[in-house]
């Protein structure tokens, strides 16, 4: 008879999960629960200051930020230490609001809109108002902190002012108000590109275009006249296309960019290489292209479907147009803009909804991706991971991922670990001629760009003026352009210079309205935006054909009980909803202007009032549907 | 205890004044159920201080103007609470109706009247009518007054399958804010008027002309500025054939608010408008760019 060892695999699992279960308990118990912001040890006060930036180099640039700020004559005399806590963000919305709720939240808070008690007016019951700080200046964008010559260009502003969005992005609609305050901007969403398969896909092409007898690849991608329904190929066959192919420029045009990744498709299969695709899609980025798209393509409607005429057309009113007639997914331009994006979507890799954003990175910086959409957040660790390191900079270290890598030189200068060099450019429109081009002119602006890494002072934090203190240091100046430097972040304050290599992520402000376009997948259309969310995945996956699409759309749209006019109903009812939450905010200035001896009817009180008033209690929605329908009841349910 | 905002805490040890700045900032932090227990404990000693006292009766006043603003806001908004806000109202009215809470209280009872504040509650707009009057008839100089007239005006209104009563209620609010151009909520009933005009009984004309008026004492709400400001090109331009007026609110999308999103699509409007008028010699602005800085420039050290 065998023997029984105790301690086979499972035996060790056992051990393991219980060992970690009992370290786990005497880790909490041996928390004091006392009042955070007081050390055990030393008696400091620490400031902790909660985020889930894990991209690489932004904990590192924020340390040095904090390693500075303490080292601050008033702040060491005071005791003060601040800390960072990285949390990833998986789990942070449920960590910020357990402890927001519970009171043991960090004294500062990265603002995530996923959170719910940083919703609507909650956020006024957990996160201190920064309204009234940012309209005195940041004193650290005075000498000592800042030269003489630099500060001038700053001085009589406020700290609000001094954001290149003047702090919009901390601002609460619902409660006319600041919360919070943006340390980066984000810019607008771009296109990597290896600029090494680029090349060779454009070599391809010129060996190609000058053949005798051009190869079927090749043809493909030229644009014909339309034989059938629709037209095949991307791009007149003209001198232009000839001088294009001749230089070393990325695609300028989107008609050019979809040549690029048909001859991306040829060198995979020259390569026989099955893993090489022309863009590294995922459930990521095809809402990236079709948000992107959705621009230029249907700007043209948003005079006739935005209702309340506002800066932006919301998923009911999309909806309520569809209704109306005001656009139909059989106009041309409709038309044209699935056509365009089951073509982006075609150059994806197969299964490409089942792949994440980090699979797309991945598959990227590996050299099996001609390009790649994502935003400025992932350029840091995009270009590390492409172009190594140079040797002997900061970067090359022991530590580095680079280290030990082979040494190439590229344009004179030595980098480790480089596989290729990156190019970023903007999501080109048809270039004229092209397929599309009649619908498409302009592309869409991002001059609306908002800052982000938005950071809240908690209200019952014991150290609230050291926390803001804190962040009136990040976003000073200086400090504020040598973080984002660090970070490959664009810096939020003005006369702040971005790092070299990030400059094409500034918010291009010509193009079109971002938000003036249809939204059938806005945030209000509750039905219509999950069906449409879900067959658009079919449709542009190639599950289902685009008259498949429309039908389906069409019937759920003209369903009674779920589709338009339950849509248009909730609207209202949402808009009674956001009347009464008007209605706290109003109560709650007004009440404090009284109980505090201040003049009534301050800025702030009328402009919810002007809110509030202007919604005339709801009726709006109702004056809509009776011009749009005039032989219609407003629906009711 | 907290949660349900009635009084078994133990405020023993602070004083009237330490509860109150209390209270007033659990208001301030939207924290109602708290503000209300606080409010409570507040008016519960003021009622009980023996002989008349002016602190007393001034606290009376405040903590019943909270208590009432907190019974009124206080989530879920329940049919007790609602009925509690109106009669805390009431009676500060009817004690003190020449107490600064009293226009206010009086305006927030007409607010309850006219809100739905829960399932069961229905819109009033003759009662609420009835508290917005008297708030103009007893006030009509004070701040509040302009609040008072959009609201009563917005009574009229409110009735838009009834063209009449539409009419009622913008006369009212004209002919009240040309008595009254330098109210505090001027710029308010301006766009009031501009919105009605335009979006209800669809007069552009007369909607351009109030927006301007609004302008001209400028817009209160920065965030949407950009959309009014083309919203007045927009109609000036293609509904009432008035180029000039479009051009210069064009102009401005591009210089006071480049970073709307809308000020490229200003420029097209402008080129459209330099074509069609070329007698009007119409200027189009470049659009700020967002970093003048050279990006070349090293980052300064530490001074």
């Amino acid at each position: 008879m065998k023997p029984r060892y105790f301690l086979n695999a499972n035996g060790i699992g056992l051990v393991l999960v219980l060992g970690a279960y009992v370290v786990s308990v005497l880790t909490v118990l041996s928390h004091p629960s006392e009042p955070k912001g007081k050390d055990d040890t030393d008696g400091r006060r620490i400031v902790r200051m909660m985020h889930w930036q894990l991209e690489p180099g932004y904990r590192e640039a924020l340390q040095r930020v904090i390693d500075e700020y303490n080292a601050l004559p008033h702040v060491q005399e005071a005791n003060i230490e601040i800390q960072q806590l990285d949390v990833t963000e998986r789990v942070y919305s449920q960590i910020l609001n357990v402890h927001t709720v519970s009171g043991t939240a960090p004294d500062l808070c990265q603002q995530q809109s996923r959170s719910k008690t940083v919703a609507g007016a909650g956020i006024a019951q957990y996160f201190e108002s920064v309204g009234q700080a940012g309209e005195k200046p940041n004193p650290y964008n005075a000498p000592p902190y800042l030269s003489a010559e630099r500060a001038a260009s700053l001085a009589n502003r406020s700290w609000r002012e001094t954001f290149v969005d003047g702090m919009q992005a901390g601002w609460n609609g619902e409660l006319q108000d600041y919360f919070s305050v943006p340390t980066s901007s984000l810019g607008g969403t771009k296109i990597y590109y290896n600029q090494t398969l680029m090349a060779e896909a454009k070599a391809l092409m010129r060996r190609a275009w000058a053949a005798s007898e051009r190869p079927a690849w090749f043809e493909a991608l030229l644009l014909k006249p339309a034989t059938g329904e629709t037209e095949t190929g991307y791009v007149p066959d003209t001198p232009a296309l000839g001088e294009w192919l001749e230089g070393d420029s990325p695609p300028e045009t989107l008609g050019q960019m979809l040549m690029v990744c048909g001859a991306i498709w040829e060198i995979g299969r020259l390569r026989d290489d099955n893993l090489l695709v022309p863009i590294s899609g995922s459930t990521y980025s095809d809402v990236v292209f079709a948000k992107r798209y959705l621009v230029p393509f249907t700007s043209q409607y948003s005079e006739s479907v935005n209702l309340n005429q506002d800066r932006l057309v919301s998923g009911a009113e999309t909806w309520t147009g569809w209704k109306a007639g005001a656009w139909s997914f059989d106009d041309p331009a409709m038309t044209a803009y699935f056509d365009c994006i089951s073509a982006i979507c075609r150059q994806f890799p197969p299964g490409f909804l089942g792949l994440d954003r980090e699979q797309a990175r991945r598959r990227f910086v590996s050299g099996h991706a001609g390009m790649l959409a994502t935003g400025l957040f992932d350029a840091k660790s995009i270009f590390d991971a492409c172009e190594g390191v140079v040797v002997g900079s900061e970067e090359d270290t022991p530590t580095s991922a680079a280290s030990g890598q082979e040494v190439t030189v590229v344009e004179g200068v030595e980098r480790r670990g480089y596989r290729f060099s990156v190019g970023v450019m903007d999501f080109p429109i048809p270039g004229p001629g092209e397929r599309w081009s009649s619908y498409a002119k302009y592309p869409a602006s991002a001059a609306n760009a908002n800052g982000e890494g938005r950071f809240m002072v908690y209200q019952r934090s014991p150290n609230k003026a050291w926390a803001l203190d804190f962040l009136k240091f990040l976003t000073s100046l200086r400090i504020n352009e040598q973080f984002n430097r660090e970070t490959n972040w664009l810096p939020i304050i003005a006369g702040a210079a971005p790092a070299p290599q990030i400059t094409a992520f500034a918010p291009d402000p010509y193009g079109l309205a971002p938000d003036l376009r249809l939204a059938p997948d806005g945030g209000n259309a509750l039905s219509m935006r999950t069906l449409y969310t879900g067959q658009f995945k079919n449709y542009i996956a190639g599950d289902i054909s685009f008259e498949e699409f429309k039908q389906r759309i069409r019937g759920a749209a003209e369903d009674p009980r779920s589709g338009v006019d339950r849509v248009h109903f909730e609207a209202w009812r949402t808009d009674l909803d956001r009347i009464r939450n008007a209605e706290s905010a109003i109560a709650v200035q007004a009440a404090l202007a009284l109980l505090q001896d201040e003049p009534e009817a301050g800025e702030g009180l009328r402009r919810v009032v002007r809110r509030s008033v202007l919604k005339h209690n709801g009726i709006l929605n109702r004056v809509y549907w009776q011009q749009q329908f005039p032989d219609e009841p407003f629906p009711s349910y | 205890m907290w949660a349900t905002g009635c009084g078994d805490a133990d405020f023993t040890g602070q004083t009237d004044a330490e509860l109150l700045t209390q209270a007033t900032d659990e208001l301030s932090y939207y924290n109602f159920d708290r503000a209300y227990g606080l409010f409570a404990e507040i008016r519960r000693r003021a009622e009980e201080t023996e002989g008349d006292s002016a602190d007393a009766e001034n606290n009376w006043s405040r903590a019943t103007f909270g208590m009432a603003t907190a019974a009124q806001n206080r989530t879920p908004p329940s049919p007790r609470m609602i009925q509690e806000a109106a009669d805390l109202y009431a009676e500060l009215v009817e004690r003190s109706p020449a107490s600064e809470f009293a226009p206010r209280s009086l305006l927030n009872l007409g607010r309850l009247a006219e809100i739905q504040d829960h399932r069961q509650d229905r819109t009033d707009l003759e009662a609420a009518r009835r508290y917005y009057s008297e708030v103009l008839e007893t006030w009509p100089e004070a701040a509040i007054a302009g609040e008072a007239a959009l609201r009563y005006a917005d009574t009229f209104v409110q009735r838009y399958d009834n063209p009449a009563s539409v009419r009622e209620g913008l006369l009212f609010i004209a002919s009240w804010i040309a008595e009254q151009p330098e109210s505090p909520y001027a710029s308010v009933i301006w766009e009031y008027l501009g919105q009605v005009h335009l979006q209800i009984t669809q007069e552009p004309g007369l909607a351009i002309e109030n927006y301007r008026q609004a302008d001209a004492v400028g817009f209160i709400e920065p965030t949407v500025i950009p959309s009014l400001y083309w919203l007045i090109a927009q109609v000036s331009a293609e509904q009432l054939n008035d180029p000039e007026t479009a051009a210069r609110y064009y102009q401005r999308i591009i210089t006071e608010t480049p970073r709307s999103g809308r000020a490229f699509e200003a420029q097209l409007a402008l080129g459209v408008l330099a074509e069609a008028h070329p007698a009007l010699e119409i200027e189009i602005p470049a659009i700020e760019e967002f970093y003048l800085i050279d990006p070349a420039d090293s980052s300064e050290p530490a001074p």
